[in-house]
């Protein structure tokens, strides 16, 4: 694949200038190295600071562009084409100039091919002092709330009670004791028990 | 004298710039349409706050410096009070060789519309800046001339198509956002298919206008 890089070769030419408006028509043609034209490239001439773009144009069917009536002064021109990656070139336009012949080397873009990576994933890491829990290596969508999936965990035991303080019925509490000693809660609304 | 005209032919095949297929590529977007904003407009009220919105999802397949423009699903509808829009299904291709853009319509594929494509009629907003499916886009303005609405673009200065959703294009990068207020067109999903498919083009033994064609492919009332 690395053979794939080619040339893109852009004849930049000065077509003339606007007498006494110092504007300049500027045209070109982009091909690759085997001399096939790209139509249908996007050229792009932007300022140099900023990379908004001043004006734009397509290449036609030979592979052509023009652009009209751009003022003299410093430019940038980015050529892009799906597929390749972008060219850009520096264009210091001067009103008179002797027109400038640019050429740009691309190489065409690299399309990587898809490696397919299964690992089973880490249910806990211990980290110091601190166990971590990957709760996705444990769930399988089945769960009902957070207590069915602390319920999964190695190492966890859960129960369910009454809560004291709001009375039988209408709040129920899980708790759940790890090894380390580690009391995990939830609370919420519950069914009678 | 037959290898007479094959050596021409030769030469004349050897002479011919040979172009270079481009990579193609796929956009999905996601087109919502607030039917409550349209329904007032229409009818020119204010009554209807509630009518929901109906969202579509289209996909936009660019290849060869063709693309097609098409409805995939109506993917919900919360149209409420039973208010929904019936829209005519059509496709829309351009052809940015012979800057040609043509709409098919599903229901009647004999019926298809031809215009040339025009470029140059967007307002370039450079300092408004935000970044969509992980691409710096840009903003642009215009004012549709059929309906005097002002619509709004953005596009990705760093994918080299002129090309967006529907009849938003003529930038200097993919549109990927539309916003109007009667809808909003947002790409969703961009993918670049391994195989360069050939978009054909539609044929029809006589072409409409758009006028025409809106008129011919109108719904009917139920």
């Amino acid at each position: 694949m690395a053979a794939l890089r080619f040339s893109l070769g852009l004849l930049l030419m000065l077509a003339g200038s606007a007498p006494g408006l110092g504007q300049i028509g500027l045209s070109g043609r982009v091909t690759d190295e085997a001399d096939s034209v790209l139509a249908g490239a996007m050229v792009q001439l932007c300022a140099p600071d900023s990379f908004s773009v001043i004006r734009f144009t397509r290449t036609d069917a030979s592979g052509a562009w023009r652009l009209d009536k751009v003022k003299p002064g410093d430019y940038v021109l980015k050529i892009g084409y799906l597929g390749r990656e972008t060219g850009y070139r520096g264009l210091n336009l001067e009103s008179g100039a002797p027109p400038p012949l640019v050429t740009v080397l691309l190489p065409q873009t690299q399309t990587l091919q898809v490696v397919d990576i299964s690992a089973r994933r880490l249910g806990i890491v211990v980290r110091g002092d601190t166990t971590f829990y990957n709760i996705g290596a444990y769930t399988d969508s089945t769960e009902y709330n957070l207590g069915d999936i602390l319920n999964k965990l190695p190492g966890a035991s859960g129960g369910r009670r009454q809560h004291p303080a709001t009375g039988a019925g209408r709040q129920s509490v899980r708790s759940f004791q790890t090894k380390g000693g580690i009391q995990l809660q939830q609370s919420g609304p519950g069914r009678a028990v | 004298m037959k290898n007479k005209t094959l050596l021409l032919l030769l030469l004349t095949c050897l002479n011919a710039p040979l172009s270079v297929p481009a990579q193609s590529l796929s956009v999905t977007y996601r087109s919502d349409l607030f039917l409550s904003s349209l329904l007032n407009s229409i009818l020119k009220t204010d009554t209807f706050s509630t009518a929901g919105t109906q969202t579509s999802i289209y996909r936009l397949n660019i290849s060869n410096n063709r693309s097609e423009y098409f409805q995939v699903e109506s993917l919900r509808d919360t149209a409420k009070a039973g208010w929904s829009y019936k829209s005519s299904s059509t496709v829309i291709y351009k052809d940015f060789d012979g800057m040609i853009m043509y709409e098919q319509s599903l229901s009647s594929p004999q019926i298809v519309s031809r215009e040339p494509m025009e470029f140059d009629s967007w307002n370039l907003r450079h300092e408004e800046v935000r970044e969509i499916l992980g691409y710096r886009c840009k903003k642009a303005t215009k004012t549709a001339s059929a309906t005097d609405d002002a619509v709004s673009v953005w596009y990705a200065p760093d994918i080299p198509v002129s090309d967006g959703p529907g009849k938003n294009y003529g930038l200097p990068g993919l549109v990927l956002i539309v916003e109007h207020r009667f809808s909003k067109i947002t790409a969703v999903d961009m993918s670049s298919p391994g195989e360069t498919e050939r978009i054909y083009l539609p044929k029809a033994d006589a072409y409409v206008t758009p006028e025409e064609f809106a008129r011919l492919t109108r719904p009917k009332r139920d």
